[in-house]
This record gives C-alpha cells, sequence and structure tokens, in this order.
C-alpha cells in the first residue's frame, strides 16, 4: 500500500501513532547535519559577512511536491523528466519533529485530507495547487521549488527565485516589520547575521500560498525563520522554522543543503509563469465533475 | 525673500553659464544640469541605489493627450512629441486605440516590457552590485538583471518579456542596452506597440540626490521609419520607510474570474 494512501485513510491513527512515538514511515536515511571542513573559513563579503552569492540548486527533488513524501509515481516521474528511480524524497525533509512529518493540530489534519480530494475536483481557486495558479509561494516554499539567486550588498540581501521571476529583498540593516494589516504572498523579510549564519525573520504572509502540491497550508499567522549558513564553498545549509498556532501543535524545521550552481557565465532566464496560462477551465471541469458526485484522492498509485 | 531671489537669480546664471558651456561645445545637453556628481558605492560606482518611481501619464499614453473619464490629461514623454510610425503601424494603433479595453496585454497582466515597467504607476528599485545592476519592480514583481561584465547579448531570438539587459557606465550614466523582445507587450495603454525587433537603449543619469533624468532610445525597423526617444524624470520616493510590495495581478484577476460579480 503506497504511503499517501496509508496515511490519508488513517489520518486518525497517525496522530494517536505519534503520540505513541510511531511513525507512519521510516526513513531509510535520516537528515543529518553535513560535516564542514576542519579549518575551512568561508569567503567573505567587503563587510567581513560569509559571501553567499552565486547561484543555487533549490531543494531535493521532488520536495515541491510533497515535504513528506516527494513525488511520486512512474508517470509522474516522466513528467517530470526524472527517471523512475527517483521518486520520494532524497532525505528527509522535516527534522523536527523526529518522524517527518508536518504537526497539523486535528482539524488541520483533517483539512488537508479535504484539500487532497479537492485538488482532483477543484470547485474553488483555493483548491488548485498555488504553484499551478502562478502565485508567489512563500518562505520556504520558493527555496525548494526551483533554483536560488542570491546577491549581497551593504544594505540588503536579495534572493532571486528562477521559478516565476520571484524575487525578495530583505533588508540587513535593523527595520521594524510592517503593519500587519498588510498580508503579501511572500510576506515582508528582515535580515540580520548571527555569527556566520543569515537569520531571515520572515511575518505578514498571507494564508493563500501552499507548503507543497499536496495541499499543505498554512495561516496568516505563520511565522518563518530562516537560517543559511555556508558550511563549505560550495554548500548553504538552509534551515526553516515554522510557527503558526492557528494550525500546528508546534513549531517544526524543515532544512537540506544547496549545491553551487553553474559555472562561468551561467545566468537564468526569465520564466514567465501566468503568461498565457488560466484555471478558470479546470474550475470549470471540476464544478461538473462534483456536480456529477465524483469525488476521488490525489493519489501516487497509478493503478488508481 | 531678499536672500531667496538672490539664490533663484544665482541658480539661474549657472544653468545659463552651463547651457553656454554646452552649446560652445556644440553639444545637445541630453541631461538636466549635468553639475550633480552622485554618492560612489564601496566599490566605486555612481550610487543610483533606492526605491524610484515615474509621475507623470505615460502610463495612459506617452504622447499629448486630453483628460477623460478616470484619465489625467498629460503632455507626453516622446522626444519631438512625434511617433514616426510606418503607415501601416499608424493604422495598427489606431486599431490597437480602438480595442485597448481587451487588447491591452495590461489587461492580462503580463510582465509589461521595457520600457513600460519604469512608468507604471508603481514603484521599483535599483540595486547594485560588483558585477549587475538589478531592477525590482513591484508591478508582477517583475524583474531585470542588467549584466554589467561586458558580457554580450545571447544568441538569439529569443521571446523574453522583459528583454535582456547588458549595461555599462558612461560617467555617471548608466547606459542598458535592451533586445530579445516579445512582440506582446505596448508602450502603453493607447496602443503604442512595437514588433520582436525592438532595440531599446536607456540612459539612466542622476541629475540630484533625488532625481535620475531617463532617457530610452527606441529602434525598430519593423514599425518605425526611424529611432524615437522618450524622456522624463525619476523620483526618489521619499518616505522613510519605503519598501515594495506586491502587486500580484494575475491572482487578483484570477480571482474575479473564478467568481465573477
Amino acid at each position: 500500500m503506497n504511503q499517501l494512501r496509508m496515511r490519508t485513510s488513517l489520518t486518525r491513527l497517525v496522530v494517536v501513532g505519534a503520540l505513541m512515538g510511531l511513525s507512519p514511515i521510516s526513513w531509510a536515511q535520516t537528515a543529518r547535519e553535513p560535516a564542514t571542513p576542519d579549518g575551512w573559513e568561508p569567503r567573505r563579503t567587503a563587510s567581513g559577512h560569509p559571501d553567499l552569492q552565486g547561484y543555487w540548486d533549490g531543494g531535493p527533488a521532488n520536495a515541491s511536491h510533497s515535504i513528506e513524501e516527494g513525488c511520486c509515481d512512474p508517470i509522474h516521474a516522466r513528467m517530470q523528466s526524472r527517471g523512475p528511480e527517483r521518486l520520494g524524497l532524497p532525505e528527509q525533509l522535516i527534522v523536527d519533529p523526529p518522524d517527518g512529518w508536518i504537526p497539523y493540530q486535528d482539524w488541520a489534519a483533517e483539512r488537508r485530507t479535504e484539500l487532497l480530494y479537492d485538488m482532483e475536483t477543484p470547485t474553488e481557486l483555493g483548491h488548485i495547487d498555488p504553484e499551478d495558479r502562478c502565485l508567489l509561494l512563500g518562505a520556504p516554499r520558493s527555496t525548494y521549488r526551483g533554483d536560488v539567486e542570491i546577491r549581497q550588498n551593504e544594505q540588503y540581501v536579495v534572493i532571486q527565485y528562477e521559478w516565476a521571476h520571484a524575487y525578495r529583498v530583505i533588508p540587513i540593516e535593523p527595520r521594524a516589520h510592517i503593519s500587519h494589516e498588510i498580508s503579501l504572498y511572500n510576506g515582508d523579510s528582515r535580515g540580520h547575521w548571527e555569527g556566520d549564519t543569515l537569520v531571515v525573520d520572515v511575518t505578514n504572509l498571507n494564508d493563500q500560498p501552499w507548503l507543497d502540491s499536496h495541499g499543505s497550508f498554512y495561516s496568516d499567522a505563520l511565522h518563518v525563520v530562516e537560517r543559511y549558513t555556508l558550511i563549505d564553498d560550495d554548500m548553504i545549509r538552509y534551515e526553516a522554522t515554522l510557527e503558526d498556532p492557528n494550525v500546528f501543535t508546534q513549531p517544526w524545521t524543515l532544512a537540506f543543503t544547496m549545491g553551487r550552481k553553474g559555472g562561468e557565465g551561467y545566468e537564468f532566464f526569465e520564466e514567465a509563469c501566468s503568461e498565457g496560462v488560466t484555471n478558470v477551465h479546470r474550475l470549470a471541469a471540476g464544478r461538473q465533475a462534483v456536480a456529477a458526485g465524483e469525488r476521488y484522492i490525489h493519489t501516487h498509485d497509478a493503478e488508481k | 525673500m531678499c536672500r531667496a531671489g538672490a539664490r533663484r537669480a544665482r541658480g539661474v546664471l549657472v544653468v545659463g553659464v552651463v547651457l553656454l558651456a554646452v552649446a560652445a561645445a556644440g553639444q545637445k545637453p541630453v541631461t538636466g544640469g549635468g553639475s550633480y556628481s552622485p554618492p560612489r558605492t564601496a566599490d566605486g560606482q555612481p550610487d543610483l541605489q533606492g526605491v524610484w518611481q515615474a509621475l507623470n501619464t505615460a502610463a495612459w499614453d506617452i504622447r499629448d493627450h486630453s483628460p477623460q473619464l478616470g484619465i489625467p490629461a498629460g503632455q507626453g514623454v516622446v522626444v519631438g512629441g512625434e511617433i514616426p510610425y510606418q503607415p501601416w503601424a499608424v493604422e495598427q494603433q489606431r486599431e490597437n486605440f480602438e480595442n485597448r479595453v481587451t487588447a491591452d496585454p495590461e489587461t492580462r497582466c503580463t510582465m509589461p516590457g521595457v520600457p513600460r515597467a519604469t512608468y507604471m504607476p508603481y514603484p521599483f528599485q535599483i540595486l547594485q552590485f560588483a558585477d549587475r545592476v538589478l531592477i525590482l519592480y513591484e508591478y508582477v514583481h517583475a524583474t531585470r538583471t542588467i549584466y554589467m561584465d561586458g558580457s554580450p547579448h545571447p544568441e538569439g531570438h529569443i521571446d523574453f518579456w522583459m528583454g535582456d539587459s547588458r549595461g555599462r557606465w558612461e560617467g555617471d550614466s548608466l547606459v542598458v542596452d535592451v533586445i530579445h523582445f516579445i512582440d506582446q507587450t505596448w508602450f502603453d495603454r493607447a496602443g503604442n506597440f512595437h514588433s520582436e525587433a525592438l532595440h531599446v537603449v536607456e540612459r539612466y543619469t542622476p541629475d540630484g540626490p533625488d532625481h535620475l533624468t531617463y532617457e530610452v532610445t527606441i529602434e525598430d525597423p519593423n514599425v518605425f521609419t526611424r529611432s524615437w526617444k522618450m524622456q522624463m524624470p525619476l523620483y526618489r520616493r521619499q518616505e522613510a520607510n519605503i519598501q515594495l510590495f506586491e502587486y500580484e495581478c494575475f491572482a487578483y484577476m484570477e480571482e474575479e474570474l473564478a467568481d465573477p460579480k
């Protein structure tokens, strides 16, 4: 039985199981802190901070499909030009809690399961993966949806995402967050250095983006703290801690490493997203299907 | 009053002298005074960084136009006033204008292209780094990386909404050469247009701590009989807490389409 279906049909048991210290999934390889070479020192900018600049691989393969399970089945793999061997997550993405699952409150776990149905027959925009709607994906999903470019100067760290030409301008000088009356897809970012780690505090997020294509949602109370640490010349350790008292039972953390990408002359090309796209026909089809009594869950089981 | 008058007189005198000097040298003044020297970045570049915005009516029509409901009158930003369309293009522009309510790419929330992004009524931010300048636009989070390392445009043709930008410094002016455009953007809401052969050269010249002169040369042998220019000032946003937000046009449009009111 595939893991997703198990997850879906046993949502309640998973919660109980987690309480009993059981995990619905056992990882062949658990996430671990990669070692920094002895005596290694990061290259530094003129202002003395580690130089994070350059192009970086987005997070692990398949993470944007599901941060709990990755993706998928041979059909999905072929659609994404990946070999059939590249299914699932290469390593556990959620490092805390240790079971690797998002610690949803009961009502939120139920809603997420509902979304796994709704996404197959969407009747409202909120049932469609925000990625398909070309929304800005917010923090942290932007970091594992595609490649990332970091630039630094005295006042700012600018992060550009190749996917949908998204960007974030992160002021480094002390500056208060904007009014809580303003909510944004990518939120409001403020950065500071803790030793050699860039720490970015993200607030003012709206509740539209998901954390992956599996309907992993959050509320506009989400508070994200990201940590970017250069661990060797060509590797960044990325960590994001998510806190949302409306939706999660506890703060939780995902982490992965990002390898340096590209050589001399490597550049991002423009990746227009919404140009020529519409989701209205998907809503029409979904509404028709639901009216006809069709309803089924998103699954990775190819024999569905 | 006396002192202010004297200061003004001195200002006029300075401008007069500069104009005389320019005239004597037989040059056309391309920028404001030309005497302003901008601060430098740590690595010595003229520092044009900040959040800027146009304050004119070019978003509606880059030419002189009368007021209408919701549209303020405005004086054009086209140098000399005339856009030198080829005869067929005069007709095309007229058709675009008549169909503008549905035909303007802005109604589909696409990236606005260059130079239209500059004078949309939204702020944009210039950020400088050792080998590149970023221009980030609030409107539909359009972005441009202007490579300053002497690298050539990639081979093409490539249909980019925002083109491919390669820049250099000429004195204190940032000069940007832009090609590889898609033919699906307009210059304004009045149907002024171009083809994929569009070649844009932009000059951003600091005229004071809070002003840039933005001069654009437009070349498109498929549409115009000769090259032509736009010119306008850009203003630094003065709010101490200014920052770019989001204007996710496509997302808001889909919300409307999903549940028409």
